[in-house]
Parts: structure tokens; sequence; C-alpha cells
């Protein structure tokens, strides 16, 4: 996406320069422009963009990876309709999604704001806001594991303490705490790296608008949302695509924590697609699922872009 | 774009390479073709693949064992990861890059290498070499076309280990040999009773240990009902019932760690036997040349043990012959080599599987295919082996099924078999009955069936 976004913008500045200028500057310029990105398009193209576009032969297809991959029509996306794995994995990533991205923004623009004011030993807490974030996930998923264990883990003792030992949630065994867990090390680990984005937008933010509001009487919560808000809506905007985006590719956290259980109650899309390819042997079907990942990322994005374009306005 | 998982990305980017070298390589087909006659004198190398070589020393034993008896041949090996290596094995062999000989870890995989890569030799006239010969099995190979692919060189069965001296100081009395897992049943709770008394801590020590893979209720459930390996491509898992009622129940009643603890907590059965914390536990006979080394190393407690046979399905009608399960870990021979590569390559999967192999292999106490009584001899005269008369009868006399029915269906099927089934009723989040209903409509959905 980045890279993408980087092309696009390099052409965007080229184009004016050669309508403009003479047509020798505007080659010359062109060609820097293409050096320029070579490294990175070409690196994209083929383990990127190459791929992508295979993948839309592929997910109609049957593909056991080896040999060419059969055209099979829209058998594939029969098989979706009454598989009952793929919309436990489907629903999952959206019910993640869908709690996971509010909650960390919320968190992560809460944490922000607070560690933009004055406060003593900010630096202090910023790293350690950002910390999980650097930490392995392997490593910090088995140790929230052990937290979360039933029986021992800490966080259930916290719990009896206050139900008085009567009533504990079951986390990583019981299917309905089971995505609570994960959601709740899912933001702990990402709250961080958007804080810290949120936190440069903040300062990118002029002091004197502040000044000049508080001149003209407005209280800090009409601050806030007058001004705070609206200048960092492109900032915004950058963390709830990059977070959305994030949030429907979530693999390796359920991957180590829960692989998908129990049962199938935090089986998301991307794990169940690395399921059907590599357990299953069925990579034309693999291929299909990734499609509709594909497509679930791609509407959210353009819904997310069509709304800011108008918010801009 | 870059919303699909990175794993399918480079699975993909592997195919599209695929795609690119086999317009302009040149097609090497000697898979079925005649192999020359190997001579002897001639200088050849082939490569032989391995994983965890410092750990695993099997690979390294067979090549040098070979090496000594041919000469003129160097096997080198070519290291794989241990988790990984069906993942890098399957792009391997669709980039025809796959080494000239080739370990197959399972059959599940065996069938879709086999039948649908097209990069295993045909080495049936190793398979030919065999006819009648009683000391090995080669049958789990065989595919519908009547050839074979893959040679075993490793036949491991599940027996079960147990501690003597547990079984001693508890006064309980040891696995005779009769057993079936309702006599399972009663011993664990009778040791369950007693272990406190005879000084275990009543609370870390268990009378067994069911470690948590699939295969610990699956496999036996298959292996021991009558007609299940027929039932499992018709979509009938009924035969899995009676054998989840028993773990439950084990669990339930605290005979063994439950599923969620083991899982969350990653236990491992070595650990778990060999430190004393269990008395019984099923497990394969890989797992003899483990404590053997666990216990010079220190890592494992020294204490006596034993291997019996496996018990048996208390509800089939009873033979002398334990029925037990495990597959064959096999060799397989690329199909992109031909000349004296692939009848050096052949020569050594022959010999590998072979009575010199299988001597190889049993001085390191790891369980080969060929059964003589002088194989027998060597394994249980190996330092630290127990060499009892039962364990010797649990290790050599048993009839073993394959793990799961080899077929085009059988990878999804297992999928669904543990991610619905095993881990649903061990997790305790669905009953016996609606996870085996669960599952067997996923697999019908799933269009595997036959």
């Amino acid at each position: 996406m980045t890279q993408a976004t980087s092309a696009a913008r390099t052409s965007h500045v080229a184009a004016p320069d050669h309508s403009k200028a003479n047509k020798a500057i505007g080659r010359r310029n062109l060609r820097n422009g293409l050096i320029f990105i070579a490294p990175n398009f070409i690196g994209f193209l083929i383990l990127i963009l190459i791929p992508v576009v295979q993948l839309f032969y592929i997910g109609f297809s049957k593909w056991s990876a080896f040999g060419d991959p059969k055209f099979n029509g829209l058998t594939n996306w029969v098989r979706l309709t009454h598989d009952s794995n793929f919309q436990a994995a489907f629903v999952n990533t959206i019910v993640y999604s869908v709690v996971h991205i509010p909650l960390t923004l919320a968190i992560a623009f809460g944490l922000a704001v607070l560690l933009n004011t004055n406060l003593k030993g900010r630096a202090f807490f910023r790293t350690v806001a950002f910390f999980p974030y650097i930490t392995s996930i392997v490593a910090a998923a088995q140790v929230w594991n052990m937290l979360f264990d039933a029986k021992s883990g800490v966080i259930n003792q916290i719990i009896r303490f206050f139900t008085g030992g009567a009533w504990a949630p079951g986390w990583m065994g019981d299917t309905k705490w089971a995505m609570v867990a994960v959601i709740i090390v899912a933001t702990w680990r990402e709250v961080g790296y958007f804080m810290i984005l949120i936190l440069a937008g903040l300062q990118t933010i002029p002091g004197e608008l502040y000044e000049a509001a508080s001149i003209d009487g407005a209280n800090g919560w009409q601050q806030f949302w007058k001004i705070t808000v609206p200048c960092m809506r492109p900032t915004l905007f950058f963390v709830l695509v990059t977070l959305t985006i994030q949030s429907f590719k979530i693999l390796d956290l359920t991957l180590v924590m829960t692989n998908g259980g129990p049962g199938t109650s935090t089986l998301m899309l991307a794990q169940y697609i690395y399921q059907v390819a590599f357990n299953r042997q069925d990579f034309g079907y693999s291929g299909t699922v990734s499609l509709v990942l594909f497509a679930l990322c791609m509407i959210v994005t353009l819904i997310q872009f069509w709304y800011n374009n108008k918010k801009e306005k | 774009m870059r919303k699909v998982s990175p794993l399918f990305k480079a699975a993909a980017f592997a195919g599209a390479a695929v795609m690119l070298l086999a317009g302009c390589g040149s097609s090497n087909n000697a898979s079925g073709g005649k192999t020359e006659a190997l001579d002897e004198n001639a200088k050849t190398t082939i490569t032989f693949a391995g994983w965890s070589l410092d750990t695993t020393p099997e690979f390294q034993t067979l090549a040098d064992g070979f090496m000594k008896d041919h000469p003129n041949i160097t096997v080198k090996i070519k290291q794989y990861s241990a988790d990984d290596y069906d993942t890098q094995l399957t792009s391997d062999i669709s980039g025809k890059s796959q080494p000239d000989v080739f370990p197959i870890k399972n059959l599940q995989k065996y069938y879709t290498y086999a039948a649908e890569s097209g990069g295993l030799a045909d080495l049936s006239d190793i398979a030919a070499s065999y006819d009648g010969d009683k000391n090995i099995d080669v049958s789990q190979y065989k595919l519908e076309d009547g050839k074979y692919y893959a040679m075993p060189y490793r036949q491991d069965s599940w027996v079960l280990f147990y501690n003597k001296d547990m079984f001693e100081k508890a006064g309980v009395s040891a696995p005779d040999g009769t057993w079936t897992w309702d006599d399972y049943t009663k011993a664990a709770e009778e040791l369950k009773e007693k272990l406190p008394a005879a000084g275990y801590d009543a609370k870390s020590v268990y009378p067994m240990y069911q470690h948590g893979w699939q295969s610990v209720v699956q496999g036996f459930a298959l292996s021991q009902t009558d007609g299940a390996y027929d039932d499992y491509f018709k979509g009938d898992y009924s035969y899995l019932k009676p054998y989840y009622e028993r773990a439950l129940k084990w669990q339930k009643e605290g005979l063994t760690i439950d599923w969620n603890t083991v899982n969350s907590t990653k236990v491992q059965y070595q650990a778990q036997f060999g430190t004393q914390k269990a008395a019984m536990l099923p497990m394969g006979t890989w797992y003899a040349a483990t404590l053997v080394s666990q216990q010079k190393s220190g890592d494992a407690d020294t204490f006596n043990w034993g291997m019996a046979p496996i018990p048996q399905n208390p509800d089939a009608a009873t033979s002398d012959t334990p029925v037990t399960f495990a597959d064959p870990t096999g060799l397989a021979v690329s199909s992109n080599i031909s000349g004296q590569q692939l009848a050096a390559a052949k020569e050594f999967v022959k010999w590998a599987s072979g009575e010199k192999g299988s001597e190889a292999l049993a001085k390191i106490a790891t369980t080969p295919a060929y059964f003589s009584d002088s194989v027998a001899d060597t394994y249980f005269g190996t330092d630290g082996m127990a060499n009892d008369d039962l364990s010797k009868k649990a290790w050599t006399d048993h009839k073993t099924n394959p793990e799961n029915p080899v077929g085009a269906g059988t990878n999804t099927i297992q999928d669904v078999l543990n991610t619905v089934v095993h881990s649903g009723i061990m997790s305790g989040t669905s009953s016996i009955d609606d996870a085996i209903a669960k599952g067997t409509q996923d697999i019908k959905d799933q269009g595997v069936l036959q």
C-alpha cells in the first residue's frame, strides 16, 4: 500500500512538470523519478503485484501446488457459501475488527493527548507504551497465555479475589472468552504504535490555535473537538486505514495464542487461508478465501477514502 | 495490496517462479523409466534431506553407514527445518529442486506428493525385492495404481511407556500385555489412590499423561475399530465416540492433565514422563531413544521403565497380536535424476530400508523398518534401553495400522477432525455428539468424501 501510494505520488509530481516545462526536462524528470522508485517497485512487482494478480486466477482453480492450477469456474465460490469454517473465520475477523479498531484508536488517542501535556516523566511513559509493539509476538503471547491461565493465572487470581473465588472466565479454554483475551492482547500490543503516530500528529498543531481559542473563551472540551480533531484528520485517517487493514489481516497473534481455538472460536481468515493451503494442500480454495479477504479490505478502505474526501471538502 | 497473508504470497510467488522455470527448463522425466545398473566404481554424489541434524542423528548414521559400504558414492545431507519440513519440501518439489533422496514424514502428505506432484521416482522394483519378506511391511506405500513411490526406513509404533518404579512403590500391578483401555483406566484409578501414600506429590503427579495431539485419541479409535478405515472416507466418524468418552473421563477424574492446560502451557510429554510426573504414557517408540539419552544427560530422572503393548479396544474381539498405529517414515527418490545418480539414490533407499540400514539405526536406539531378530537384539542391546520380555514383545510383535487412510481427501479430513472434532471435544466447548456431527458436516461440505 505504501509503495503504491509513494509511486503514485512520484508520478503526480512528474506529470504537471511535463505539461509546464519543455519536453526534455519533463522526460529527464520522468526518467529520474522512475530510477528512484525502481528499487522499491521491482521488489513490489515481483513479490507482491504479480502474485496478487495470479491470485485472481488461482482463486478460480483447483491447485495442490504441484503442476498447473486447473480452472474450475465458480466451484470454489459455491463451496464458500456452505463452508461453516470459512463463515466462522469471516465472522470472527469482523467481530475482532469491529471491537479492536475503535478500542485501539480510543486508547491510543487518549494516551497521546495525555502524553502530549507537560506530564512528569512523559518520555518514560511514551517508551513504556511503545514497548509492547517491539516485543516479539511469540514471547508476548506465551507470557499472556500464562497470565490468562484459567486455573493458576495471575489474571484469574485477581478476578477471583473480587468475585470471592466463585467465578472467573475460562479465557483460552472457553469459546466465549478466547476472543476477548485475543482482543485485549492485540490492543495492548498495538496501542503504543498508533499512539506514537497520533502524538506526532498532535505536535504539528500550532499552539497559537489553542491560545486564540482560550482567549475567545473556549473550554478544553471545545478546543479538543474544534481544533484537535479537525487538525488531526489526516493523521487519524492514516491511522484508521492502517489499523483496519492490520486488523483484518491478523494472523500471528491468534496463531501463537490460541491456534484458532478452542474449536473455531478465534479462527481468523488469514489463518484459515494458511490452514487450507498448507495443511490441506488446497491452494486453489485458499486463493478463493484470500480473494474474499482482499475484497473485504478493499471495500472498507474505499469507504474510508470516500468518507475522508467528503469531509475534507 | 498487502492484504493477502504473507505466507500465501510466498507460496504464490514460488508458484510463479515454477511456472517461469517450467517454461524454459529442460523436462527431465525419469519417473517410471528404466534404471541403469549401479556401477560401484563410478564416483557419484547424491543429496539427502534431513532435519535438526544435531538432535536427530539418524540421517548422518544412514549416510555414514551407506558410504562405508559404497565407498565411491558420496551422500551429502541437506538440512531442512524440522517444523516446516513439509512446507519447504512442497516448494522444492514444485520448483523441481528437491534433493535426490528425501524422507516422507507421514502418509497424509505422501499421497499428495506421490499422486499429484510427479516429483517422486517409481520404487516398485525395490518393493518387489521385499516380496514375501516377513521382516518388513511396505504395503502402506502402495498407491491405487499398484506402484510404490517410497520405502519405509523407520516403522515406529505406539506403545505404552510405564514407570516400573512408580507401579512397584504404589503396589499396583504393572501392565501384563493383555490390557484393554478399561484395564488401563482401572490401573490409573488405583494409581491415583495409592501414589500419594507412596510419596508422590498428589498435586503434580498423575497416573497417566495423555498428550494433546489428535492422534492420541483418534489414531487408536481408527486403528482398533473394525471397519473404521472404510467409514473414514464414507463420512461416518461414530467410531470416535467411545474413545472420546474415555478421554474425557480420564480428564474429569484427574487421571491426566486436562487438555486445555496441556495446550496453553505447552506441556512436553518428555518432561512429564521423564521427571516422573506420570506413571504411564502412550507414545510412539521414537520416545525410547529420547528417554535413554535424557536419562544419560540428566534431563530425565533415573528410574526403571518399560514398554508394554498398547491397551486394546475393550469393545472389539481380542486377538493375540495387539493392534496399534503409526505411520512409517519413508524415503523417496527424486524423479529429476537419472543414470548413475538415480541408481545410487535407489541403492541408498534399498540399503536404508533393508537389514543393514536397520542395524545401523537400531544401534542408535531408533526403531527401523526391518525387524529381523538381529536388529531387535541390537536395539535392545543399546545402553540404557529397557530390555525385559514385555518391552521386546511390545516393540516387535504388533499389527501397526496407518495413522489415517491415504487418499485424495485425507489432508482435509484430518484437518477438520483435528480443528473441529478433537479441539472441540477436548477443550470442552462442544459435546462429543455435536462435535462429531459438525465435523462430519464440515467434511461433507468440503466435497472430499468418496
